[in-house]
Parts: structure tokens; sequence; C-alpha cells
């Protein structure tokens, strides 16, 4: 309280203050944006004509008023940073201990189990772990959303977590590139990773005819894709940059990956003696199952089939309420349990997380109540639905998608979002 | 016996041991195989991080006292110094290096779920701390403080409280010298730890001939009124049992605030004494000029800056104030600038030519993150001042709030 007080007459001085820090980032989009541009007008030579498209619709209208849409979720941020305390700290750290638990226990069953069953619940358990530690702790903590507690062992910027990915080139590519150029073909890396395509506004090729097959590996191996997202392969294939390029990357990517493959893949099972194969089986299939659930998790947040993408060129001067826009446009819901989202660190709350990537993520229901009454003010779509049907809706977009739009047969169109 | 004359410090005495005339070495001390053992479990466990965090963590939930990766204190006490001010007695118990009579110890509570850190002087002496195992620190109420307050109302006896680094230069380095002690309200809390030390017999003083009619050491201790006396009984006892100590009691209800007459009056050789002032800001000033007009050479003037540095203020002016008038010293590159609240520390550094990291430049990212190391910053997204114990700035939306330092 007495910090507000105390700032009170400072807080006009800072928003106009932050106003200018907004042009400095719009500026900055739009410098880069002008220069791909220039890159790709080889490459725009070669596209097809598209015949589209689900980005622009809503957001060309002129009276939309995009600055009163932006104060509105401005309000719920200070509303919410005003209310942080507690009981957000007891969250997570209840969490951690549940974690921590699991990880415990499920690790002690893989190594003393006398019986299938038992040995299955440890693998379980060890996957569970894993997924809090990556999804609900991790991924959130690494957003700054619990700096505000001082505890060194939560810090955004130091904390590093159980996957190959290495915290700081995550830090990087999500933090930075994925949550500010969210959904933006040709700067969100993120989106389909380069390698699934999801949207028409990328060309086609005849590896995009199996690319189910590639989502399929790519979510069995996902952690490694994960961790290897900063080495830019695409870039690296066309020779843009070089090997060199990337060779601190690289370093840092192998360091992390040989210390969490000497964990779960040679000191553990070593600790069992003669019964290492199954423990070394049983961190493979945690480690797996981590791997299904957080991409389709992830997949569920940006790829439904009602998920907008953007062009650069629709992106320039965006102002904070466009940003707002294209958060929620681009992201996508789903609906469930109080455990499903928690075991999807919350990210079943796409949209509101893209919206304040920074705030404690089990908030995220309460404020999500807030975005929808907003949206349903400014008549935008919000993009939510059960488990089951967002999922299905990503599986049809990759294979709608994996085919070039004059195949497609009449069953396999792109749904039209009205 | 010996044959070797070996000239040693005191403390190095009991170190160094010396080879006997026949060449013999003395045998080294057997260490028990269990903690040789316990020794190694110990480096093994430190050396692999999978294993100290979750080690500490069942440790710390059996019981949270058993955390070896901080440093846990057991409140054994409390008692009321006056309405305002609580005495904490603490039994550090683990990682805790001991202290030197005036220096303060960094105390870390848990408030509203933010882990907030404060230092306090010790009110104890080492000897206290060296044969009980326990340490005092003495607290007064701070109308916007939040660690005080949280003392105060949230910590019980039996709680335990984080310590941190001990630190301070603020010691009773010449005892044999004649010294007048200059304390205000809550500043008479390193005073109590020398003079408690000085009260030991085993302490250096303890060799000087001092008698009890000697003017040694003068104390004049300053408070508002007689409800706001800390330790007003000890420091009578104290009194009695130090030869040389005399301690005299002002109460600036009666007879005012500090001045020339009064300091002369119990110290006529004012000149010729080191001086050392705690209290608070305005105190320390008006007693540091009297004392420099008195005749006091500079280097004999020590003092404790006391209480909060920057005035916290309602006032919007005081704000404005302290945004224009902001310095920013980056740390590893050693470099201090003033800034007028314009440009966010991320644009100060690189407009230094430092190299910092940097994302969305909108407070989005948290990509720039940096440690803040010392003083306050206000962050424009939020236009919440941040307090000079949190920990991290996102330097692209972040400006100086007073002088502040990054360590970048």
């Amino acid at each position: 309280m007495a910090q507000l007080n105390n700032s009170a007459g400072a807080m006009q001085y800072g928003r106009d203050l932050y106003a200018a820090g907004r042009q400095a980032l719009q500026s900055l989009i739009n410098e880069q944006a002008d220069e791909t541009a220039r890159n790709d007008v080889q490459a725009s030579a070669v596209q097809p004509d598209l015949e589209s498209d689900i980005s622009v619709s809503e957001k060309s209208s002129q009276d939309f008023d995009y600055e009163a849409f932006g104060k509105e979720l401005d309000a719920i941020r200070e509303e919410v940073l005003a209310d942080i305390g507690q009981r957000d700290a007891d969250y997570i750290r209840s969490i951690i201990r549940r974690q921590k638990y699991c990880e415990v226990g499920g690790r002690s069953l893989i190594h003393f189990s006398l019986n299938p069953i038992t040995w299955a619940v440890g693998v379980g358990m060890l996957s569970v772990s894993k997924i809090l530690e990556n999804m609900e702790i991790g991924h959130n903590v690494m957003h700054g959303q619990y700096d505000w507690m001082n505890d060194p062992k939560l810090n955004s910027q130091s904390y590093e977590w159980d996957t190959v990915c290495d915290a700081d080139s995550w830090r990087r590519t999500h933090n930075y590139e994925h949550h500010t150029y969210t959904n933006i073909l040709g700067k969100d890396r993120d989106y389909g990773y380069d390698v699934l395509r999801l949207t028409d506004d990328e060309p086609w090729r005849p590896r995009h005819l199996i690319q189910f097959v590639d989502y399929l590996v790519l979510s069995s191996l996902f952690q490694w894709g994960v961790g290897l997202h900063e080495l830019e392969f695409e870039k690296l294939k066309k020779k843009e940059i070089s090997l060199q390029d990337k060779k601190p990357f690289l370093k840092n990517f192998f360091k992390k990956a040989r210390k969490q493959t000497v964990k779960d893949y040679v000191v553990f099972p070593l600790l069992a003696g003669p019964l290492a194969p199954k423990v070394l089986l049983g961190n493979g299939l945690a480690n797996l199952g981590r791997n299904l659930w957080a991409s389709t998790i992830i997949f569920c947040g940006h790829f439904t089939e009602d998920a907008e993408t953007f062009r650069e060129e629709d992106c320039q001067n965006e102002t904070k309420g466009q940003w707002y826009y294209r958060q929620i446009r681009g992201s996508s819901n789903f609906t469930g349990g109080r455990w499903l989202h928690i075991l999807s660190g919350h990210l079943s709350y796409q949209t509101e997380h893209h919206v304040f990537p920074d705030l404690p993520a089990h908030r995220y229901p309460e404020i999500s109540e807030k975005v929808q009454k907003i949206c349903e003010k400014y008549e935008i779509r919000y993009n939510t639905g059960s488990f089951g049907s967002q999922f299905k809706t990503v599986l049809r977009r990759i294979a709608v998608y994996s085919l070039p739009p004059k195949a497609r047969p009449r069953w396999l169109q792109p749904t039209v979002y009205v | 016996m010996s044959n070797v004359e070996v000239n040693m410090g005191s403390s190095g005495a009991n170190l160094v041991r010396v080879c006997d005339s026949f060449g013999h070495y003395p045998a080294p001390r057997k260490v028990p195989v269990l903690s040789r053992l316990l020794n190694k479990v110990g480096v093994f466990v430190a050396k692999s991080e999978w294993l100290s965090e979750y080690s500490e963590f069942l440790l710390t939930e059996f019981d949270p006292a058993l955390s070896f990766q901080r440093n846990p204190a057991r409140v054994l006490s409390i008692c009321n110094e006056t309405h305002d001010t609580r005495t904490f007695v603490l039994k550090p118990l683990r990682n805790f290096a001991g202290f030197s009579a005036g220096q303060h110890v960094s105390v870390e509570v848990e408030v509203n779920g933010v882990r907030r850190r404060r230092n306090y002087t010790i009110s104890s002496s080492p000897e206290r701390y060296e044969s009980e195992g326990v340490f005092t620190i003495t607290v007064k109420i701070q109308p916007e403080g939040k660690v005080s307050n949280a003392l105060h109302s949230q910590v019980g006896t039996g709680d335990l409280v984080y310590l941190g680094k001990v630190s301070g230069e603020f010691l009773l380095r010449n005892p044999d010298r004649k010294t007048l002690m200059l304390a205000a309200g809550s500043g008479i809390t390193p005073f109590m730890s020398m003079l408690e030390d000085l009260n030991q017999p085993t302490h250096a003083a303890a060799t000087y001939t001092v008698a009890k009619t000697d003017r040694q050491w003068v104390l004049m201790y300053y408070v508002r009124s007689g409800e706001d006396l800390i330790f007003g009984k000890r420091l009578e006892r104290l009194a009695q049992l130090i030869p040389g100590f005399i301690y005299v009691l002002m109460l600036s209800d009666k007879q005012g605030n500090i001045s020339t007459t009064q300091i002369k009056k119990h110290c006529a050789d004012l000149a010729e004494r080191q001086v050392m002032l705690c209290g608070p800001g305005p105190f320390m000033d008006a007693a540091r000029s009297l004392a420099e007009v008195g005749g006091v050479a500079l280097q004999d003037i020590h003092q404790e800056s006391f209480g909060a540095s920057i005035p916290a203020s309602n006032s919007a002016v005081l704000a404005q104030e302290a945004i224009k008038k902001g310095t920013i010293t980056f740390k590893r590159s050693g470099k201090t600038v003033s800034t007028d609240g314009t440009k966010s520390i991320l644009e100060v550094a690189e407009s230094l030519g430092l190299n910092p990291k940097y994302g969305c430049r909108a407070g989005v990212c948290h990509e720039c993150k940096c440690a803040k190391t010392e003083g306050r910053a206000l962050n424009l997204l939020s236009g919440k001042v941040m307090d000079s114990d949190e920990g991290m700035v996102q330097t692209c939306v972040t400006v100086p709030y007073g002088a502040m330092e990054v360590d970048m």
C-alpha cells in the first residue's frame, strides 16, 4: 500500500513514459518488418496467388476502438497486480511441493517396484512431476510471474528446468520472439516450428504431404525439438547463417542435453545396478509422456483452426490495443477441470497467458471471465472449446494444410468461422 | 618443549603448531570415522544439483530448521522494550560465522508472499553468542516499514527468521582512547553491543587500568521522552559495572535537542576524543557538525546511518523529485550517471556503450531483467516503486527512484 501511495504522483508520469516505450517497440517492429519485406520480394514472386483469408477480417474494420479496448485490458492487469500476495506465493509453493513428492515417489517406485503395476505407477508419477515442473512451474517462473517473491529459486532469469532445452535459449526464443511476435508469419518461429504448414500463407511443398508423420515425430521428441529451436535449422539449410554463428548456442545446448541425459539415462539407471534396464525404460517413458503432453497442450494454444495468423505488413505501427487483439485472436483456450488446467501450466488459458504473460498463471481462470466480457463487448471471437474438440481441430488443421488449396477434397476444407 | 622461537600474533597462536626438538610433528587430530563419512556424503550432495535440491526439500519438509541452503535462526524469545520497540533473541541454527560488536545482520522474513530483508544492528555482545549461541536484534516499528511491522505482528517465539550477511564498519576500534558515544532513539543498539562487550573480563579494554572516576567512555543517549527509552535499566547497570563508563540520559522533551553546552557539560575534553554517532539522520547531521565545531578531528568521527536512507513520503512532489534526480551506478562497469527519469535504465546503459541484453523493450518478455543491488526504482508499467530489497528490475520499463545500483 505504502508503495502505491508513494508513487501516486509518479503514476501519470510513468504512463507517459510507458507510451514512449511502446512507440519504441513499434518502430522496432516496423524496422525489422521493412527489412524482411525487402528480403521477401523475390520470395513473393513464386508464392501462389492466395485467395484468402483468415487473418485480416475484423482487424481491418476502421471503427474498432483499439485504444479503449487496450485500456480495459490494462485495467484488469492493474487490478490483479494490486492484489498479488500471499495467496499466489502459497499456490506456487504448494505446486512445487507436490511436484517434488511426485518426483521422489516416482523415481523410488521405478527403482524399488517389484511388479509391473507399481513400476507403471512410478513412471506415471515421474511423468506428472516433469509435466508440472516444465509447465506450471518452469514455464511460468521463467516468464517472471513470481519474481516479485524475491525467492532466488523462483527467479525468472536464473531458473533452470528439467528438460533438454537450455533455459537461456528458451527465454530468448519463447519469452521474447514468440510472445512479442505471436502468430506473425515469418517472425514467430514457433508457428509450425518450420516443420508444419498450418496456413495457406506459407507456400506448399511436397514434403508437407507427410507432415502428419512429422507431427508425431516432433511430439514424441518435443523436448529435443524445443531444445534445438534456436539453431534455426531452416536458415542453416538455406545457408543464411553458418554453423559457426550458432556455436555459442550449440555449446550450451550440448551442455544442458548432456546433463539431462546423464541424469535420466546414466546415473539413475546405474544406481539400480542389475535392474538398470527397467529404470532406463521407465525414465524414457516418463520423458516420452511429458513430450507428448507438452506438445499437445502447446499445439492447442495456437494451432486450432480458429487461431488467426498475421502478416508482417498488417502489424506495422501496431498500437498496444492492436497487440492485445493479435494476442487474443492468435491464441486458443480449452476448458476442463482444475487439474487439467494445472497440468497444462494454465496454458489452457492461452489467451489470457498471451495478454498477461507475467501475471501468476493460476489467476487466469478469474482473469478469463473479465477478458471474455470485454471480447463480447468488442465483438471479438474468443476461441475456446473442450480439450477434445480443440485438439481435434488441431489435427484437422495439420491434415488440411498438408495439401495445397486446389488438391483438397470437399470434406477437407478449412473451416470458415464467422 | 620447543626450542624454536616463533613470533606470532595472538590470533595465530592456536592455529600454528610448532615441531618439537626431535623433528616430530604433532600427530594430526583424528577425525572420527562417522564425521569423515558424513563429510564425504555432504560434499557429494553439494556437488549434485539434483541431490542437494531434493535433500534440502525433504529436510525442510521434515523441519524448516534443517535447511542447509538458507540460514535459519530460531526466535527464542521476544520482549517489549518500549511501546514500539521489541528485542528478539535469535539462535542461529547453522552457517553463522559470528560478528563483532557494532555490526548489523540482514534478517529476512516473508511479508505477504514476498521475501524481504532488512539490516538490523546486533544489540548483544559477541561473547554472549559464543557462550550461549544467541544474539539479539532490537527493532523499532517504522511507520511504513514492511519488515519491522512484520517482525512485530507476525513473528512469534519459536518461529524462524533467515539471516543474511553480517556487515558493518561501525566498531569500537580504539577502546583505549577516550570516546564520546552519541546515540538517539533506536540508534542505541550498536552501543549496547559494544558496552556489553566492554563489560567482559576477556575484553582487551579489561587490561587498561581505568579508574572508576575516569570518563573514558561517555555515552549521551537522546530519547524523545521517558517512554521511548530503550535499555534504560541495562545501561544503568553497565554504568555501575564498567569502570570509566559514564551514562548520560537526555530527554529531548525536557532538555531539548543536542547542543554544544550539553556536550561540553559531560565532555569538557571533547576535542581530544573520538566521537561515535548513531541515530536518525537529522540527529546525526546536527551531532556531526557540533563535533566538528568542537574541534574533533574528522578521522575521529565515526557514524552509522540508521533507518531508511530515503524518507518515505506520500507526497507526489517528492516522488517526482526522486525520479528527476535519480542516479544509476552500474556495478560491474563501475560507472555512475545521473538521470532525469526520461530514459529507462536500459537506454541509459546503452548510451554508455554497455551491451545489456534486451528483448521486446516494452515490458512484456522480461528478457532485459537485471539484478538491482541497491536503492529503489520505479516500474513505469505498474507505477510501483520497488523497495531496496526487491531484487530484479525490467530495465526497459524502469527508471531510478533516487540513487540506485544495478549489476551491469
